[in-house]
């Protein structure tokens, strides 16, 4: 007998969502005015780890890239949790994205270096500077949606990706985690109130990377629909000049969605769907 | 009893009981791929029993015909030749969301024990290891025949082994409930001596 729970769409999308839009205002509750504020993003890891358990039971110890994934986050959601409550500087953010970029290309891969061939040790490096763009992005406009946008589009376009060409399950994991940004987001649009501080970046773009990891090295998803997700590392720059909190949201998601369109578009026609409509 | 007829009836008993070990020493088989198969059925969504199979596969015989219990077998599947008669699911099957071939190309089942249940019956003991996990299972073993071919006259062996695993057991979850827990497995071999 199913429940609501085994629905892919309660999992992967409406679950996180509401999941996310609860524990954010929860914490600020709970935490109070100083730590509230800094570490209400929490929502977006804490959200998706729940709802990436629904998809797939953790497992001890982990075999598979997949069950690897959630140990990464926690690990990474550690390390913003530490660094958002003691208020760190930003160059040490950095510094604790790039450890969680190497460990997490480092563990999925590991054992199997000797066996990646001259395109994929052309990726590697490819995925790490996407990651800690990514970050510096997300960091320099913490105080704006701009990488909150980033992150759940490019959630988006990597779920999208999945489905169409590797893994129904990494769809939704990163459907998942684009849902759980989202519930973040809806607080903060059209007034901001939390930014998107470490924890949040480093748990997310943590995620991302190992999902792109997988699909890139693991799967038969197209890896020129992955790369075609780079522009998103730019969204920011749309409407720079635009300084209103409730339109500028509006134009960088814009722009996402046009460069998730354009890569999905080329997953979709690249490469014949797999995993539904039999 | 003279000293002539204990030496004879200690020769007798030695030659006894040495001839039924000399007769047990398993020989080695070699599998005739065109006429094996490993096979599985599941669940589908309660409506209906998918049925697939594995295009792949190799494997080692030891069959001691005198005493199944002596024998062993090994074999090796590789998981991306999973084929359920349907290209895009095959696929799928094949991806991370079910045998993982990328990460996990083997599915291994190795024999750690054989016991004898009938005349040619027996419980086949051994290790399944897929998606890296190993676990114990127990098929139904049925000697189908043991003799020569009916055309070269080669002396050759068959066997139908059946069982159900639980494909959670081996952290194949995706799809759960929907695409059933349970899945029926049946390995049949045809072989002879090498």
């Amino acid at each position: 007998m199913t429940s609501l729970l085994d629905n892919p769409a309660i999992q992967s999308a409406v679950l996180p969502l509401l999941l996310s839009l609860v524990l954010t205002g929860l914490l600020r509750l709970v935490l109070g005015a100083r730590f509230g504020v800094r570490l209400a993003c929490a929502s977006v890891a804490l959200s998706f780890l729940a709802c990436q358990a629904l998809i797939q039971a953790p497992v001890f110890p982990p075999r598979s890239s997949a069950q690897k994934l959630p140990y990464l986050v926690v690990a990474a959601t550690l390390q913003g949790l530490l660094i958002d409550s003691l208020d760190l500087k930003a160059r040490v953010q950095q510094i604790a994205m790039a450890v969680l970029a190497l460990a997490t290309i480092g563990w999925l891969l590991g054992g199997r270096f000797d066996r990646i061939d001259v395109a994929g040790w052309i990726l590697l490096p490819m995925l790490f500077a996407a990651a800690m763009l990514a970050q510096q992005r997300c960091n320099a406009r913490r105080d704006s949606l701009d990488g909150g946008i980033l992150l759940l589009l490019a959630g988006a376009g990597i779920g999208a990706i999945a489905l169409i060409g590797a893994s129904a399950s990494m769809g939704q994991v990163a459907f998942a985690l684009m849902a759980a940004i989202g519930g973040f987001l809806l607080w903060n649009w059209p007034t901001r109130r939390f930014p998107l501080a470490a924890t949040a970046q480093l748990s997310a773009i943590t995620a991302l990377l190992a999902l792109g990891t997988q699909l890139l090295f693991f799967t038969k998803a197209n890896g020129w629909a992955l790369l075609l997700l780079a522009p998103l590392l730019l969204v920011d720059r749309v409407g720079r000049n635009n300084t209103s909190a409730a339109l500028r949201p509006v134009l960088v998601t814009g722009a996402a969605v046009a460069v998730c369109a354009v890569a999905v578009g080329t997953a979709w026609l690249m490469v014949e769907p797999s995993t539904g409509g039999y | 009893m003279n000293v002539k007829a204990l030496f004879g009836t200690g020769l007798l008993a030695a030659s006894l009981s040495t001839a039924g070990i000399a007769q047990a020493a398993p020989v080695d088989y070699a599998l005739d791929m065109a006429h094996s198969a490993v096979v599985f059925n599941i669940n589908h969504l309660g409506f209906s029993n998918m049925f697939g199979r594995f295009d792949n596969f190799s494997g080692d015989l030891k069959f001691d015909a005198d005493n199944i219990e002596n024998s062993v077998i090994n074999v090796n599947i590789d998981t991306d030749s999973v084929n359920t008669f349907h290209g895009k699911r095959n696929e799928h099957l094949a991806s991370p969301d079910f045998f993982n071939a990328a990460e996990f190309p083997e599915m291994t089942f190795a024999s750690t024990k054989i016991t004898k249940t009938g005349d040619n019956t027996a419980k086949l003991e051994g290790d399944l290891t897929l998606l890296g996990v190993t676990k114990p299972v127990t098929l139904d073993l049925v000697v189908n025949g043991v003799g020569p071919h009916p055309f070269n006259k080669q002396p050759m062996a068959g066997f139908t082994a059946t069982g159900t695993v639980k494909r959670s057991e081996f952290g194949m979850n995706y799809g759960l409930p929907a695409i059933g827990d349970e899945v029926k497995l049946q390995i049949d071999v045809e072989a002879s001596p090498k």
